[in-house]
């Protein structure tokens, strides 16, 4: 290793004692490092080829450049920073568009959870007999399969009518003062049941609310749960 | 047409070779303004010939000579008549300097002979390095390298030198000091 140091503090000796090198001052490398940015911008400038967009990009490219790794660090991390930005703002956006991020992100009116025990009990199914006063479409879900959707559908209504009297529901297209929607929908790490109520005389949402489930092929417990709040709320 | 692809390779270029022609420049005129304009220009040109230029080191020197003639010459200034016209690597003003006239030219020979570099950019590492005096670290950013890539290949030009120069009868670089 010393050798080959020395061969080649040698050699470079040997060019400067024969003229062989061209030496430029400390003074005169450090303004060609300085100026290559400020140059490159002015030859694209003269030969048609600047615009605002190259111009930052490269302003920032030869200060990285001439500044050293510290900096480049730093765009690493700047462009980190930026990336998070981004994809939170496009999340926001799209959950914006969609409305279909987390429920208690939405605007849902609080309600209160009542116990069960404290429902008004309608009677046994059959006993009374009352016009619709809802109707309901299947449970959507895309990621869950259509017997899922069905079961649910079934549960809910089985506590619905069980609660409110077999007739308060009806199936979707028949006349009804209100519109149960409901969706099922992956939540967080679990699942959750989403139901909304509809005025149909001026489309306002009356009701709206979730039930979060942890067992992906179990939903009938939230299921039981929301209808029996909707059955003792909605009026 | 000048494409995207195009720009990205010129600008790389355009960092080889920047610090390298100033450096000439500014060596042979001793004057920063004039050697920064006159790398101007000689840019400019290589920008608009770009994409005809098969050795970008050859033309860049060649248009570097014509340019420093045509600068002075508009600036109505004869004072290019006492600047050497002569690509720099031929230039045999020095080798008759110390009465060891072979010795010189095989040196000189070893540094530009391109079959002892692996390729222009380790010519261009050699160049900024060992004849103009920019740190290891200061070439390693013109050529978007890491220092210890440019120290390796630094250290493998030097080596390809040394060998060139035992087969001319050179065993010790030293040894002519």
């Amino acid at each position: 290793m010393k050798n080959k140091l020395t061969e080649q503090a040698a050699l470079e000796k040997l060019l400067s004692s024969h003229h062989l090198d061209q030496p430029i001052p400390p003074e005169i490398r450090k303004y060609i490092i300085g100026s290559m940015g400020r140059n490159y911008l002015s030859l694209l400038r003269s030969t048609g080829q600047y615009n605002l967009f190259t111009g930052l990009y490269l302003t920032c490219y030869f200060f990285i450049k001439k500044n050293g790794v510290i900096l480049a660090f730093l765009k690493c991390l700047l462009g980190a920073a930026a990336v998070a930005t981004l994809s939170y703002a496009s999340y926001r956006a799209y959950e914006k568009y969609t409305g279909s991020g987390p429920a208690h992100k939405r605007e849902i009116p609080a309600v209160s959870i009542e116990k069960p025990q404290n429902q008004p009990y309608a009677g046994p199914a059959g006993n009374k007999n009352v016009s619709p006063t809802f109707t309901m479409n299947h449970f959507e879900g895309e990621n869950f399969s259509e017997e899922i959707l069905m079961e649910t559908l079934s549960i809910f209504l089985e506590e619905f009518r069980r609660t409110r009297g077999i007739g308060a529901v009806s199936p979707a297209g028949a006349e009804a003062p209100f519109v149960i929607h409901g969706t099922i929908e992956s939540y967080g790490g679990s699942y959750a049941i989403f139901i909304k109520v509809m005025r149909k005389s001026d489309k306002s949402i009356v009701f709206s609310s979730k039930q979060v489930f942890s067992d992906r092929e179990k939903p009938g417990v939230a299921a039981v749960w929301l209808a029996r709040k909707i059955a003792g709320e909605v009026r | 047409m000048f494409l995207l692809r195009d720009k990205k390779e010129f600008r790389k270029v355009y960092e080889e070779f920047y610090p390298f022609i100033f450096g000439i420049l500014y060596y042979r005129l001793r004057n920063k303004e004039d050697a920064e304009d006159i790398s101007q220009e000689v840019f400019v040109r290589f920008f608009k010939n770009f994409n005809k230029i098969e050795n970008f080191r050859a033309w860049l020197v060649t248009a570097m000579n014509y340019e420093i003639t045509n600068y002075y010459r508009k600036k109505g200034n004869t004072s290019y008549d006492n600047i050497d016209p002569l690509n720099f690597e031929t230039n045999s003003s020095y080798v008759y300097e110390d009465g060891c006239r072979e010795t010189i030219l095989i040196i000189r020979d070893a540094i530009h002979n391109m079959n002892n570099f692996s390729g222009g950019d380790e010519k261009t590492l050699f160049d900024l390095i060992a004849i103009q005096k920019y740190s290891l670290r200061q070439a390693a950013r013109f050529l978007g390298l890491s220092k210890a890539q440019v120290e390796y290949k630094y250290r493998k030009a030097l080596r390809r030198i040394t060998d060139y120069l035992k087969e001319q009868g050179i065993y010790k670089a030293g040894d002519l000091l």
